[in-house]
């Protein structure tokens, strides 16, 4: 893939990205996953948003000069060895990011450029799609997961009466329709899990009990959404999708075709470690370990 | 779309409710409200307006509308007469002298008195016994969504069901919040991937481990599973005949299915469970088939979801039983009824004033009512992320992730138990005893001998003792490093008081930071310089005196008598003229303002029962509560009783719509049994229409239900 692919990606979608690290990130997940045995399917090209609160010191962070021989900047120091692969972009701010408070309207619209519907509950709206889901729309059909959404906080509680918005607008990120935010994991031993399909489709006769399951289920939501009004179905929809989504994962897991790439799951790839790590930076590190998998 | 029918339906049933609930509402009677909203509307324009104009749009402008607040809107008295509750704050603020901010042209007397009068002389309508809906408000917001259980409501559902708890890391995700500020708000809940996969697995996980066989192959259930059958049925679960099984296990699974789902399922239902145990029973044995089905129930939407289904036609009805007994459960328990409070629902009991409290007596009573403290109480202060908190650990070592657990398990200890003893709710402002055990108390500095467990023990100075003095809110308000008098009265104004503050103007330097020309100033000093200004003093007035109250408390909530070799000053003023010094005195001024807070306590323990975000229809309620609880005693239990007991608990909006389409299934038989239905109502339609000699129209897909 060229930078020219990835540019053009980034102007057909019209979406303004405020995250110039994205390029590179994505550049060191397709490096580590193609020193892969070769018989091994070719991995798709991923994309990865980070986002980390407070920003960034920017004289630290802009490189002083532009051009295939750009100097990093002294944050971006550690990505020397992929220089030639990273691109940094700058004037991404975002019009809609301006108004509203700080800390909700401008979290929540982040990979959506939208305005932030300004709401302590009613109507809660980032204005749109977030670029991630944006993708995952498109590229789902090459990976076992459509997206992965990660974390290393719980969602924040409670609503913030001083400004009248929801806590929960500083919480996503990720958006799969502007009404509907997707849930993130912070345990790294519950991603790995689902990243392989562990959980859902370990064993063949559970994951044959998982489909029966979900079938049962299906039937019970569509038979209650015709007894809601507007505003649940809504709601009972969510349920509807995710429910979808996962026969789906575990349909993918179960038939595994040679054609489809899996994620890189050597031998000596060691599940995480229950739990939370106490220390944040090694949560940090084992989150985006999890990411290049 | 509303049929005229409807429509028509729907206003009759709302006349009969007003017509029932207040009958002195005479045509005289309407008149005089009349004439007292006029009157009250030409009072406006001709005394308040002048006064507004004069002192209040410099700031209260469209162009700046400080905290919030635009007063040029109301150039009229319509207009004000429009704004309804707002002048209420506008009057408090003006009351307790906080507005004009010092620095700026104040009120005098006599303009003061003209605007207290205006705004006590607001003609009231009678909203006691309505329900918001879209015939009384336009921008209707107290329709009550169906919505899932959140994290913990599932967790003590699983509990109360199985008998075994998820393990905390494979719960579902945490949830946000909306309303009133609780994640019980439908609005606010999401349900993703995640959340599918989640339950999926545990229900998985669980439902084996609540019912594992023993090594003859029969069925050891967790002693609350084992109340659902006889010890005969269970032994013919496995042991009986295809008959007795069959019997045994329909029994099982309906009693379960009942109890997990909050009502009698319905014989559908009962067939579908039936026809998916045999399903299972043609690959496993007949336990294993049992539990497949158990699991089924427990990740059916029935269970998920909190559904109050709807009458066919809009208006507002009075929840069945068993919706009843499903919202006073999720509001005491946190968790779904039990077998007692089902069988209440069952028998149609709960309908009777005395059963009905009789209930909410014995649930209070109940381990379970914890959840009013860990949940709603957490909330309340603001603790539910208290985990997140870390207070710089090189000048606080003592910091412990043991210490902040008990912290934390204080503001849970002490809600949980205002509530469960019936106490007075003033405790919470301010009581003579604290609830700790051997190391919180050693960390407060309070006599317990070590190993001691979590007991009442006696504070006679009032230093400690009610919320605003437990070492949680002392922590969670307060900086890594330092304490911050604006955070902790911030605090007490917005989250005790219910007086939120609004957010500082953007471009205001940092408060507290130290600057060349300020060094040699204390926090105390830097922060009366920075209140110098009236556009900082309008707030800072307000939380710095409460704040400077809690000084003798370090970040981490123990008690300090000086701070870098300097006696701790712990004076407060405030613009009232009210001055006090220290935790116990500044605990006298929160009781002076006890009306304040009881309202505020009242609103939020409402929204968090409704599930929702509060409207003009529910202040109401909030009010009744107040004087309830001045009748008696301010008894916590009243308060929970005139909660549960009122309209908009009982009562449920009901806004009945054309069905939607729902998205297409993801695997053909669905779909076609999908189409099918849809070629039937079609169908349908069709008939009735030709019937009607209208134009048929085939029923339109929703634009917003979108699907790749």
């Amino acid at each position: 893939m060229s930078h020219h692919t990835r540019r053009s990606l980034l102007q057909g979608t019209g979406v303004a990205l405020g995250l110039p690290l994205l390029n590179s990130l994505g550049r060191t997940a397709f490096a580590a996953s193609t020193t892969t045995a070769s018989a091994i399917p070719k991995p798709p090209l991923r994309a990865a948003f980070i986002y980390f609160p407070n920003g960034v010191w920017e004289k630290s962070w802009i490189p002083e000069n532009t051009g295939p021989e750009y100097t990093l900047s002294p944050t971006l120091q550690p990505l020397e060895k992929v220089r030639q692969q990273t691109l940094v972009l700058t004037g991404l701010d975002k019009k809609h990011s301006h108004g509203g408070d700080g800390h909700y309207a401008k979290t929540a619209n982040f990979l959506t450029g939208m305005p932030v519907a300004k709401t302590t509950g009613k109507n809660i709206s980032s204005g749109g799609i977030s670029i991630d889901q944006l993708i995952a729309q498109h590229t789902s059909q090459f990976t076992p997961l459509p997206s992965l959404e990660l974390g290393t906080e719980p969602v924040i509680s409670g609503i913030d009466s001083n400004v009248g918005y929801t806590r929960l607008y500083g919480s996503h990120i990720s958006w799969q329709s502007p009404t509907r935010p997707v849930a993130r994991e912070i345990n790294p031993r519950l991603v790995y899990e689902r990243l392989f399909g562990k959980r859902l489709a370990g064993q063949s006769a559970k994951a044959a009990e998982f489909q029966n399951l979900l079938d049962f289920v299906l039937d019970d939501a569509t038979q209650l959404r015709g007894r809601l009004g507007r505003d649940d179905q809504f709601k009972l929809d969510e349920y509807l999708d995710a429910v979808r989504a996962v026969e789906r994962r575990i349909e993918f897991a179960s038939k595994p075709r040679p054609e489809h790439w899996e994620p890189n799951s050597a031998a000596d790839t060691q599940p995480p470690a229950a739990g939370i790590p106490a220390d944040f930076r090694e949560h940090l590190r084992l989150m985006f370990d999890l990411l290049v998998l | 779309m509303q049929p005229t029918s409807s429509r028509t339906v729907a206003f009759a049933i709302f006349a009969v409710v007003i017509g029932v609930v207040s009958p002195l509402t005479t045509s005289l009677a309407a008149d005089e409200h009349e004439a007292r909203v006029a009157r009250w509307k030409a009072d406006f324009d001709s005394k308040v307006l002048p006064v507004i104009r004069d002192r209040c749009l410099a700031c209260h402008n469209a162009e700046k509308s400080e905290g919030e607040l635009n007063l040029a809107r109301f150039a009229t008295g319509e207009q004000a007469y429009e704004a309804g509750d707002a002048w209420e704050r506008v009057a408090r603020r003006i009351r307790l002298n906080e507005m004009p901010p010092q620095g700026s042209p104040g009120l005098n007397d006599q303009q003061k008195g003209v605007f207290q009068r205006w705004v006590d002389n607001r003609p009231n309508q009678d909203l006691c016994r309505q329900l918001a809906s879209e015939d009384t408000q336009s921008w209707y917001r107290g329709y009550v969504m169906s919505r899932r259980l959140t994290r913990i409501e599932y967790r003590n559902a699983i509990r109360d069901l199985l008998g075994v708890i998820p393990p905390v890391l494979e719960q579902p995700p945490e949830d946000g919040g909306g309303g009133e500020g609780f994640d019980t708000v439908g609005d606010a809940l999401f349900t993703s991937t995640i959340h599918v996969e989640t339950w999926l697995v545990l229900a998985d996980q669980l439902v084996d481990q609540a019912l594992p066989v023993d090594t003859n192959g029969r069925p050891r259930p967790t002693p609350i599973l084992q109340t659902l059958l006889s010890p005969q049925s269970w032994q013919h679960l496995t042991d009986g005949s295809p008959e007795q099984q069959s019997r045994a296990a329909s029994e099982l699974l309906e009693r379960f299915a009942r109890r997990a789902w909050r009502r009698p399922p319905e014989p559908t239902e009962l067939e579908r469970l039936a026809a998916l145990r045999q399903q299972a029973l043609l690959q496993s044995g007949p336990l294993a088939a049992v539990r497949q089905t158990l699991k089924a129930i427990l990740v059916s939407p029935h269970f998920l979801f909190v559904v109050e289904t709807e009458p066919d036609e809009t208006g507002i009805f009075p929840l069945t039983p068993h919706q009843l007994a499903t919202r006073l459960a999720l509001f005491l328990w946190s968790s779904i009824p039990d077998e007692e409070l089902m069988q209440a629902a069952d028998t149609g009991e709960l309908a009777d004033e005395t059963a009905y409290r009789r209930q909410i007596a014995r649930m209070l009573a109940h381990p379970k009512a914890t959840s009013l403290g860990e949940n709603f109480g957490l909330q309340w202060l603001g603790l539910r992320n208290f985990e997140n908190q870390r207070p710089d650990s090189q000048l606080f070592p003592e910091y412990t992730p043991e210490l902040a657990n008990d912290l934390r398990e204080e503001a849970v200890q002490l809600i949980t138990s205002v509530f469960r003893d019936n106490r007075p709710l003033s405790d919470l402002l301010s009581a003579d005893y604290v609830i700790v055990n051997s190391r919180l108390a050693s960390h407060y500095g309070l006599p317990l001998p070590a190993e001691s467990g979590w007991q009442k023990v006696t504070v006679s100075d009032r230093r400690r003792g009610g919320v605003a003095t437990l070492g949680a809110v002392l922590t969670v308000a307060s900086y890594p490093r330092r304490t911050s008098p604006v955070l902790r009265g911030r605090w007490l104004l917005d989250e005790l008081l219910g007086n939120p503050v609004p957010p500082p103007p953007p471009g205001v330097p940092p408060l507290e930071q130290a600057t060349a020309d300020n060094a040699h100033l204390s926090l105390r000093q830097r922060l009366e310089a920075h209140r110098s200004k009236p556009e900082c003093a309008a707030c800072h007035d307000r939380m710095d005196p409460l704040g400077f109250g809690l000084e003798n408390f370090d970040p981490i909530g123990r008690w300090r008598d000086a701070d870098g070799g300097l006696p701790i000053d712990a004076v407060g003023k405030l613009p009232s003229g009210e001055q006090f010094s220290g935790p116990a005195e500044l605990k006298t001024v929160l009781l002076s303002r006890q009306q304040d807070f009881l309202t505020h306590l009242s609103r939020k323990l409402l929204g968090f029962a409704l599930g929702r975000e509060l409207n003009k229809f529910d202040a109401c309620v909030i009010e009744s509560c107040v004087k309830r609880l001045h009748e008696n005693g301010l008894q916590s239990r009243v308060l929970i009783e005139e909660i549960a007991r009122s309209y908009p608990f009982r009562n449920r909006y009901y806004k009945k719509s054309e069905p939607t389409p729902a998205p297409p299934e993801s695997r053909s038989t669905r779909f076609l049994n999908a189409l099918q239905k849809f070629a039937e109502k079609s169908a349908a339609v069709r008939k009735q229409n030709e019937a009607s000699r209208q134009p048929p129209t085939p029923p339109q897909p929703d634009p917003e239900v979108r699907k790749p």
